[in-house]
């Protein structure tokens, strides 16, 4: 027999009322949440809040049917269901309908079935709403057939790397350039020198003195400044044929 | 499988609950497509792996399911596996093709496991009806087809859908 002065006595009236349906019944409502099993004997409860009462349903999923249907179906908080009891017999295998309100376009309401075999609802055929469109079509094509698209960072980290190579060898071609031209201002440098002492002694010593032979000596200090212009003009020739092939 | 009714579906669910106890990973292989069979048995599994093909209508196939998935499933995981690709820098491709236009278009996110390369003697396994994973295990496409095994199996997922659904033990 049942306490019931216990049970008024902690009578709480937040909490859902049980629903123990008959053959017939019909719960429709919206899915306020679903309590997972507490222990291996605890049962899941699926609470719902009735629409036409406004009332919390607690809707114990001890039925394996019905608890195979929640699980196929997974009604999520806040989604409007329907639930009807077809039998009140424990053993019959199905028990329960389940049927889920989600705004899913194309798929149409299970009918009921007729036998075990009976085929489920139409499949979707819509294309233009459950397929891809044009436009996402032609946007994986495209994502398809270009070359993936550069990382910025990693570009401009190799491009760095680049660059810095070129100013490296830059800068040991000017190294090098510098190198030749102290060669050539060395050879020119020494080359004068032996220009002038290439008259001899007495050239010196009459240098005041109209030399006898001044054409032959301008014209072998000609030769040998030209001579020497020519070794300069040959070295700085081979240092750009050098610089060109570098 | 698919075409089985509600009510068988649902007794077929119900006995492979019963192996939760003794079996670790439960995958099925579905139909492909966005059918609302295959959408339904989706939304059961755990998780969902679409397998594509670098074949752009497999990627556009694939790209649907993962629409119609994800819009009864929000929350939904889905992996990309790609199959029969050239090379693994192919199937990269491949993957972040789906994955740009799902996370364009559907602002949502697929996961890659992996890519398995394309051998031709898979053919000849097939024929001889020699699982090539364990007849030809030296072949690349047998490795691949582990690592892909091993990177699902090991990976925490939380309850995703696909054209194979698979379910976890709790």
């Amino acid at each position: 027999m049942r306490d019931i002065h216990a049970e008024l006595e902690q009578w709480d009236y937040d909490a859902p009322t049980t629903w123990e349906p008959s053959s017939g019944d019909i719960l429709i409502g919206v899915v306020k949440g679903c309590s997972s099993r507490g222990s291996e004997n605890a049962v899941e409860t699926l609470t719902v809040q009735e629409e036409e009462t406004g009332l919390l349903v607690a809707v114990l999923l001890d039925a394996p049917d019905l608890a195979n249907l929640i699980r196929l179906q997974r009604p999520h908080a806040g989604e409007r269901i329907g639930i009807k009891c077809v039998s009140s017999r424990a053993k019959d295998p199905s028990r329960f309908i389940l049927m889920v309100d989600r705004d899913q376009i194309g798929e149409q309401p299970l009918p009921i079935p007729t036998g075990e075999d009976a085929p489920e609802a139409a499949e979707l055929h819509d294309d233009d709403v459950e397929g891809a469109t044009y436009e996402e079509r032609s946007f994986i094509e495209q994502a398809l057939h270009e070359d993936d698209p550069p990382n910025p960072e990693f570009a401009s980290q190799e491009d760095d790397g680049a660059l810095r190579e070129i100013i490296r060898r830059q800068d040991e071609q000017i190294a090098q350039q510098a190198r030749s031209i102290t060669e050539l201002e060395s050879i020119i440098t020494s080359a004068i020198p032996l220009l002038c002492n290439s008259a001899g002694p007495e050239a010196s010593a009459k240098a005041d003195e109209p030399p006898a032979n001044n054409g032959m000596s301008k014209f072998a200090l000609a030769i040998t400044f030209v001579s020497s212009l020519s070794l300069a003009l040959a070295c700085y020739i081979a240092y750009l044929l050098l610089s060109a092939h570098v | 499988m698919i075409r089985l009714s509600r009510k068988r579906l649902g007794a077929f669910l119900e006995q492979t609950r019963e192996l939760a106890s003794t079996t670790d990973l439960l995958i099925f292989d579905a139909a492909a497509g966005a059918d609302a069979k295959v959408m339904t048995f989706a939304r059961a599994a755990d998780e969902v792996v679409l397998v594509i093909t670098p074949d752009p209508a497999s990627i556009v196939d694939a790209f649907a399911t993962a629409k119609v998935l994800f819009r009864s499933e929000p929350d939904a995981k889905v992996r990309v596996v790609v199959n029969m690709a050239e090379s693994q820098e192919q199937a990269l491709k491949v993957y972040r093709a789906l994955e740009s236009a799902v996370r364009q278009f559907i602002k949502k996110t697929v996961y890659y496991s992996g890519g398995i390369l394309f051998d031709s003697r898979v053919s000849s396994c097939n024929r001889n009806k020699t699982p090539f994973v364990l007849g030809e295990r030296s072949l690349h496409v047998s490795q691949d087809v582990r690592r892909v095994a091993g990177l699902i199996g090991s990976t925490q997922v939380a309850r995703q859908a696909q054209t194979v659904g698979m379910q976890r033990a709790a």
